[in-house]
């Protein structure tokens, strides 16, 4: 349903060149969950931003690429048309609740505002159908709840607004940008059931954008892993979770803690990410792997697909 | 914007000018003001004919159109008012900048104590600039004038007077930021007293905000010394521009050259120094200006 | 929100009280007989017995703190004495008067921010571009002109020249339409007035809007599909105009000088055009009056402003 193709956003600053996103590709099929993961920095949230086209304009520009939705290149399409699509087709709710909402305007009239801009509903159906998002997405007394402002409501609620405004208008594509990681565990918790009872119950495909694995692992079907701006592997949910092949993915499998344990150290990636104005030659994660060949630093891997539905980017599997 | 203790070193002063100097109105502005220093210091050079001298008798001089002999006219006295405007040009600069003087002085001292001092004395005084933004300050400039007199020096003092606040207000900002700062404990370590920390420890730093706030005070204080002339209350013995446009009115239908120089003038003078004021903020906080 | 509205309920008497204590204390550290102030225009010119009369009174005779307590409740009950060059109480005089100010004030304040927001949110859509630059530069060029010039420009060019509008007045003759002819006396000295805080409130909403367009909450605007239009007016500008309110109520004082100066020139019959003939005629005892009626109304202008800002944030209304 989705399909991406080489995209490549950069952003032109004062003090050079951010190669944000770097040749990209990615399919996302109809109903289908995929989870984007990586650290921060790593392109990830670019790379949603630049399907919606809302890349701040100075200083940034998708440089090459297609992103075709159900065949229909975005990139292509005229800022009126983009209009149209955004909140309707393809949608997204972030990161931070708080600062996301807008203070000044009532949570339900939030939600209603994008159900007017792309249904033909008059005032008050678009309030009603807001009302019954905001039940969708679990909030109790939702008509009651709908005439408060963003400061009155918990964190987990109002992620759950910014969930309803995504949602209201049945989106083909749902893009959530870190839907947890503002929240506290229990809340956590809560918004990833309310997911995937969501998933189930309206189909449409969502892109899950997140550097948490447990989450990756509970709600995606897929997933791709980033890194200063590539994509370095992608696959099946249970077969990268389980059978890791690029280093950099294992690297993140092991930092994260499980429950099956018991006790033991972390490990962590040595290092951090690179500077993305003079991002490392060849693979960029070579200087944090421990498995870094000589070809690794002159020569980029391809993505290659080393078993059905398995693509990874390394020189070091064979 | 943590301020470490800084000496003004040529180099610094050199680097603002050269911020400064890409601001091409700020070198408008500094260009006006330049020329109003100029011309109040040597008005009676420029211009050696008596600007209060009236040619009555001499029959068709009074409300004479501008022409090469009165480059602005004459008024219904027969006075060159090109003469007259660079007189109260002199008047008006006078006033304006004794008047943003007195008022930093003011300022910066009550500031300076209050955002040191914190506790009563601050509420004292922060009770006082509250009353002081709230309060038509104009008006009472006004009735002060009105019942005390009206010479020059007094209306400066009054202008300068109503003025205050606004400085003092960020010069107590300043000190609360610097007062918890270390150069100023280790100050205090050494037995410094209160005073010499104020004056010669925190100041030096503190004092930017004022100096940049100067040049828009002066701007501010010549539009009220010419709105208390033109209402009447200005120095008899003096001219001035307000002054000026309060004689026009009964006979600017016939005479429009009256009402429009002087005001014009004016308008160059407060403009020239607005813009100084806006060249040296910019030019102090360059990374404001970015986007 | 409670508390907030209880703060600003009782600074705004504390104030005016003040106004009066200052008045109070002027009259008694001038230059002269204190008689005199209070004795109306022209007060040197009266008589021995009458000015006798007033100090009895006024009870001038008794010692100072007394002499508080009278005048403060003298005022507090609307007494501020007669005028003898308008053949009536003062406070009546003033009250008269009042209305023309209001209305010169209000609609000139509405010219101020509704043209000063709209040019600021046009400034804000393409910053420090050639349109912004020149929208910056002519405000600030009309804000440094002394409004009294501005109206006798506006004059000049506007009512001689070309004939559009009256010379000055509030009223003409035998008006067809009585409210239209305020209006059409109206435009020109409103307009002069309005023109003078303009390029403060453009600057103002320019910042705001500027600050506010890169919230995050504008991201989602823009991700639910909305236009440009709904984004700038619809979002950022409810809230960027927030501080606006607030210093619109600093500003009123500002604008009742600025009255003063304009009715001066437009002979509008407002208060202010009574202190500039109080001013001509030496009487202090008006000038004093109009000096407390004028803080009072920006005290309380003030204080509107304020409570009008707490109704419109709901974080403040809604705690």
């Amino acid at each position: 349903m989705l399909r991406i193709r080489g995209l490549k956003t950069y952003f032109f600053t004062s003090s050079g060149v951010v190669n944000a996103v770097d040749g990209v590709d990615l399919d996302i099929g109809k109903g289908e969950t995929v989870g984007l993961v990586g650290e921060s920095g790593s392109g990830k949230t670019v790379t949603a931003l630049s399907i919606m086209r809302l890349i701040p304009q100075p200083p940034g520009r998708i440089v090459h690429g297609e992103v075709l939705l159900e065949g229909d290149d975005l990139l292509k399409k005229t800022e009126h048309e983009m209009r149209k699509i955004r909140g309707d087709r393809v949608a997204m709710s972030f990161q931070d609740p708080m600062t996301y909402l807008n203070p000044v305007i009532r949570v339900g009239d939030q939600i209603a505002e994008a159900i007017m801009l792309h249904q033909q509903a008059s005032r008050s159906e678009a309030v009603k159908k807001a009302v019954d998002a905001m039940e969708m997405v679990q909030i109790p007394s939702a008509a009651d709840r709908a005439r408060e402002y963003p400061h009155q409501l918990s964190g987990g609620m109002r992620q759950r607004i910014l969930i309803a405004i995504a949602i209201c208008c049945n989106p083909d594509l749902l893009i959530a940008d870190e839907p947890t990681t503002a929240l506290d565990v229990i809340t956590q918790d809560q918004i990833l059931e309310l997911m995937r009872d969501l998933k189930n119950r309206i189909g449409s495909s969502l892109l899950l954008i997140t550097h948490d694995l447990g989450i990756v692992g509970e709600l995606a079907d897929h997933v791709a892993v980033m890194y200063a701006g590539n994509l370095l592997e992608y696959g099946d949910v249970n077969t990268i979770l389980r059978r890791p092949r690029h280093p950099y993915t294992s690297g993140l499998l092991e930092s994260t803690p499980r429950i099956d344990w018991g006790k033991r150290r972390l490990k962590m990636i040595p290092g951090t990410i690179p500077d993305m104005v003079h991002p490392p030659a060849g693979c960029r994660f070579h200087p944090r792997c421990a498995q870094a060949k000589a070809s690794c630093v002159s020569e980029q891997p391809k993505l290659i697909e080393i078993e059905a539905g398995h693509m990874v980017a390394c020189h070091t599997t064979k | 914007m943590i301020k470490l203790k800084i000496g003004t070193s040529k180099r610094a002063l050199l680097d603002f000018w050269r911020r400064y100097r890409k601001n091409r109105a700020a070198v408008v502005g500094f260009l006006g003001v330049a020329l109003a220093l100029f011309i109040a210091v040597c008005a009676h050079v420029v211009y050696p004919y008596d600007p209060f001298g009236m040619r009555l008798q001499e029959a068709g001089q009074s409300y004479v159109t501008p022409s090469s002999e009165h480059v602005m006219g004459t008024d219904q006295f027969g006075r060159d008012v090109f003469g007259r405007t660079l007189y109260g040009i002199r008047t008006s600069l006078f006033v304006g900048v004794s008047a943003a003087l007195i008022s930093a002085l003011l300022g910066i001292t009550l500031g300076a104590i209050a955002g040191y001092k914190g506790g009563v004395t601050d509420e004292i005084i922060m009770r006082a600039v509250d009353a002081n933004l709230t309060i038509p300050t104009f008006f009472l400039a006004l009735v002060i004038v009105a019942m005390f007199g009206s010479s020059i020096s007094f209306v400066a003092l009054v202008i300068g007077f109503t003025m205050w606040p606004s400085t003092s207000r960020l010069i107590r900002a300043e000190f609360l930021l610097f007062k918890e700062q270390t150069f100023v404990e280790s100050a205090r370590a050494v037995g410094c007293g209160d005073a010499h920390i104020i004056f010669r420890e925190i100041l030096p730093n503190a004092i930017f905000p004022a100096v940049v706030n100067l040049s828009l005070q002066i701007a501010m204080a010549i539009l009220d010394e010419v709105s208390l002339s033109f209402l009447g209350l200005g120095d008899p013995n003096q001219i001035s521009l307000g002054m000026m446009l309060n004689e026009a009115m009964p006979s600017f239908r016939r005479a429009w050259w009256l009402g429009v120089f002087p005001g014009l003038v004016i308008s160059a003078l407060v403009i020239s120094f607005n813009l100084v004021g806006d060249g040296i903020n910019d030019a102090l906080n360059p990374h404001l200006k970015e986007r | 929100m409670r508390r907030y509205v209880l703060k600003r309920l009782l600074q705004a008497p504390a104030l005016i009280l003040l106004v009066a204590i200052i008045n109070f204390t002027l009259i008694h550290i001038a230059p002269g007989d204190p008689a005199v102030y209070l004795a109306g225009s022209l007060g040197q010119a009266r008589p021995i017995e009458f000015l006798e009369n007033l100090r009895e009174s006024m009870g001038l005779n008794r010692p100072l703190h007394e002499q508080l307590w009278i005048y403060l409740s003298r005022v507090f009950q609307g007494d501020f004495g007669y005028s003898y060059t308008h053949q009536r109480p003062v406070s009546v005089l003033i009250l008269g008067r009042l209305a023309s100010t209001v209305i010169l004030m209000g609609v000139s304040l509405l010219i101020s921010v509704v043209l000063g927001v709209l040019l600021g949110v046009a400034a804000s859509k393409k910053p420090y571009s050639k349109v912004d630059n020149i929208i910056t530069s002519t405000s600030l060029i009309v804000y440094s002109m002394p409004s009294f010039w501005v109206g006798i420009v506006f004059i000049l060019i506007f009512a001689y020249q070309l004939g559009l509008f009256p010379v000055g007045g509030m009223r003409s003759m035998d008006p067809a339409n009585p409210t239209l002819d305020i209006l059409w006396h109206l435009i020109l000295p409103a307009t002069v007035l309005g023109l003078g805080r303009l390029a403060l409130y453009m600057r103002l909403t320019r910042a705001n809007m500027l600050e506010v367009l890169r919230q995050d909450y504008v991201t989602t605007a823009w991700a639910k599909g909305c236009d440009e239009t709904k984004v700038y007016y619809g979002h950022a500008l409810r809230n960027a105009l927030l501080p606006v309110v607030t210093v619109v109520g600093f500003q009123f004082r500002f604008l009742l000088t600025g009255s003063v100066l304009v009715e001066t020139v437009f002979s509008w019959p407002g208060i202010g055009h009574l202190l500039f003939v109080s001013v001509l005629e030496r009487d202090y005892n008006l000038i004093m009056a109009i000096f407390f009626f004028g803080s009072a109304m920006v005290v309380i202008g003030n204080l509107l402003a304020d409570l009008a800002y707490a109704l419109l944030d709901p974080r403040i209304r809604y705690r």
